[in-house]
């Protein structure tokens, strides 16, 4: 590992690349671009980046990384202002805070809530962003003594352990999502002998499913077919009161936030497991642990501080396990792995040799991106409710056109946007039956990692997995996932209990 | 309809899922194991295939016993009965979904690529929004419009992206 001296100096000379007029503007700009989309409901974060990825194409990496993840730090802080205002989150990641933001709103304190969650959000990026620049050189000396033995069961684990937390109802359907994403990943030329495999006799399969076009048709087409299939109607709290909190109502709002960063943090780290997972767990966290926990879900700010502190928490805990190992930690990380991908940085331990310093860049222009998303999120309160007022059945069919720019200009192939579509649909039909997509994601991502390692892991062994038995890490890695599956199933069997214990009283004798 | 109702119908769409896997598994098997060998079948292009077929098959039938145990069984025939699929597609939402994706359909593999996108473009919004009502027909044009100019401009003269 390298020194503390060295790394203070890559430190100061990422802050020194950042620190310019330009791209202070862009950070400012593209959080409150991040901001407007995720608010929208129905523009959601990932759809955020889907959409705008394409305009950093041309991008110097630098500013490409400015601009993606200043969008990715505003979305999911733009998602509280729907959340609070019409009890419609304008993301996934604060459907937490709907529960005691909603109330609070209707106690004539939605201003003072937005706020709120501003300043929590704020303050779980920042203690997220030392988490990541200290901890991150750690798991690199780790990740560099991985084999490929290592590479196949991360690979194996992140879709065990993506399935047992994002599969909701059943576990089942996470880890079968995240099987079909490892067999697309297979679609294509073989990385060891180049053999056209899953092709179906088409060239445009013989160089794989393109990850940003397969992206953007998961998380972009198949939101559009969601919002606008359902009819929701909703009503917008129009009183928003006073924005500045008071000193009581701060105290509660600062009180969960190191628990909540923490725990936001961690659960960023996991592989796929994304900011909605960590605002629940947190909220779940600060509900059982707090004095005032009975007040949870009826307007308390430290009900919504915990949500919203764990859902921007967990942006910098997502980025360790991109830089370190090349495996995302929630789908908006997928989205911005895919595109420094296009921008020649190549995410791994190696890249702690190849390119030290992009660690700094990212943790600090995520702090840069902080202190915007406190600013203009706070400058934004008011106006907000008069986007909040935009018609989704205008707003949403003009995503589709810009989804396939997206698509096109990755590779400048048609075929691209039959995929982005063919994937959006898929996702549509996959998500109303309750399956989750963030496992897909992973799937796809991880499928060639996974097939490369298990095929040169036992080329190495001559065919025997007995090499395995002797690397520590690469057992502690199968103890995790035989754990990872064993809780997903006990998960599985105790939300069951519950759910027949509910229908059971419900169902109870009638009476007169 | 009851929560308990809706489970049990998206039991039922679950087994129709767990069959499906269970085909694709196969499929992938069968395939897999007709890869070509290079040197052993261990590092053979079709052997992870082939776990992973494995592995969608057996998951497709946990998902077929699980929807099972719940009783999604005696409700196939209720679900799939002649009446019930009547009224799915006659249904608001089945309804308003296939038009959505038919217009989609025709935008990304009938329009793009045979005509300008901006032409493709302003026909796709023009009639999404009309059949979703976003807004009176002048309105809609309108909108149409500056969206497809706004788009085509700031994407291709903006930003340096080409277009489809």
């Amino acid at each position: 590992m390298t020194s503390i001296a060295t790394q203070m100096g890559l430190l100061l000379s990422a802050l020194n690349g950042i620190l310019t007029p330009d791209k202070i503007l862009l950070i400012f700009a593209a959080t409150t671009m991040g901001i407007i989309v995720g608010a929208i409901p129905g523009l959601t974060g990932t759809m955020a980046l889907a959409l705008l990825i394409n305009v950093t194409y041309t991008m110097q990496l630098e500013y490409a990384v400015a601009f993606l993840l200043s969008v990715y730090v505003g979305a999911i802080m733009g998602g509280c202002y729907s959340a609070i205002m019409i009890n419609i989150p304008g993301t996934p990641a604060a459907a937490a805070t709907a529960l005691d933001g909603f109330p609070l709103a209707r106690q004539g304190k939605g201003g003072k809530a937005i706020t709120a969650g501003i300043i929590a959000s704020f303050l779980g990026s920042i203690i997220s962003c030392l988490i990541l620049i200290f901890a991150t050189p750690y798991i690199y000396t780790i990740a560099l003594k991985f084999s490929q033995w290592e590479y196949f069961l991360l690979a194996f684990f992140g879709i065990t352990i993506c399935g047992s937390l994002a599969g909701g109802s059943s576990p089942v359907k996470g880890w079968i999502v995240g099987f079909l994403g490892f067999l697309a990943a297979m679609i294509g030329l073989d990385t060891i002998y180049s053999y056209a495999r899953f092709t179906f006799g088409s060239r445009n399969l013989i160089a794989g499913i393109q990850l940003i076009p397969a992206l953007i048709g998961v998380f972009g087409i198949s939101e559009v077919l969601i919002v606008l299939s359902e009819r929701v109607p909703y009503m917008l709290e129009q009183k928003i009161g006073s924005v500045l909190p008071n000193k009581e109502e701060l105290k509660q709002i600062t009180k969960p936030v190191a628990r909540s960063a923490i725990i936001g943090a961690g659960i960023g780290a996991v592989p796929g497991a994304g900011e909605d997972i960590a605002a629940w767990v947190s909220y779940d966290a600060g509900r059982r642990r707090s004095k005032e926990g009975k007040k949870f879900g009826t307007g308390s700010f430290e009900g919504l501080s915990c949500a919203e502190t764990a859902n921007n928490a967990c942006i910098p805990g997502a980025m360790i396990p991109l830089l370190t190992l090349s495996v995302p930690g929630s789908p908006q990380a997928a989205m911005f792995m895919a595109a420094i991908i296009l921008h020649g940085v190549r995410p791994g331990p190696m890249l702690a040799l190849e390119d030290p310093q992009f660690l700094y860049t990212t943790a600090i222009t995520l702090f840069l991106a902080s202190f915007a998303m406190l600013i203009m999120g706070i400058i934004l309160t008011r106006p907000m409710v008069h986007v909040l007022k935009l018609n989704r059945k205008i707003l949403m069919p003009i995503v589709v056109p810009m989804t396939v720019i997206g698509a096109y200009a990755t590779n400048v192939n048609i075929f691209d946007i039959k995929v982005m579509f063919i994937f959006g649909f898929l996702g549509f039909i996959l998500r109303k039956l309750d399956f989750p997509m963030a496992p897909l994601v992973l799937g796809l991502i991880l499928g060639e990692m996974a097939d490369k390692g298990f095929r040169q892991a036992l080329m190495q062994g001559q065919g025997s997995i007995m090499p395995l038995l002797g690397r520590p890490i690469g057992l502690i890695l199968i103890g995790v996932i035989i754990l990872s599956i064993i809780s997903g199933m006990r998960k599985y069997a105790k939300d069951k209990a519950v759910h027949q214990e509910t229908s059971t009283v419900s169902e109870g004798p009638a009476h007169d | 309809m009851s929560q308990q109702n809706k489970e049990l119908r998206k039991a039922v769409g679950d087994v129709i899922v767990g069959i499906i896997l269970f085909i694709i598994g196969i499929y992938v098997i069968i395939e897999s194991l007709n890869m070509k060998i290079f040197k052993n079948f261990s590092d053979a292009p079709g052997f992870f295939p082939l776990f992973l077929g494995i592995i969608i098959a057996f998951l497709g039938i946990v998902l077929v016993l699980q929807a099972y145990k719940i009783g999604a069984f005696p409700l196939i025939k209720v679900v799939l009965s002649k009446e019930n699929l009547k009224k799915f597609v006659k249904d608001d939402r089945t309804l308003r979904t296939a038009v959505l994706t038919l217009i989609m359909i025709i935008y990304i593999y009938v329009l793009i690529g045979r005509m300008h996108f901006a032409i493709a473009t302003m026909l796709y919004l023009v009639s999404t929004m009309l059949y979703l009502k976003s807004a009176n027909w002048w309105k809609t044009l309108i909108i149409s419009a500056i969206s497809t100019l706004l788009i085509c401009v700031v994407f291709q003269y903006g930003f340096r992206i080409p277009l489809p």
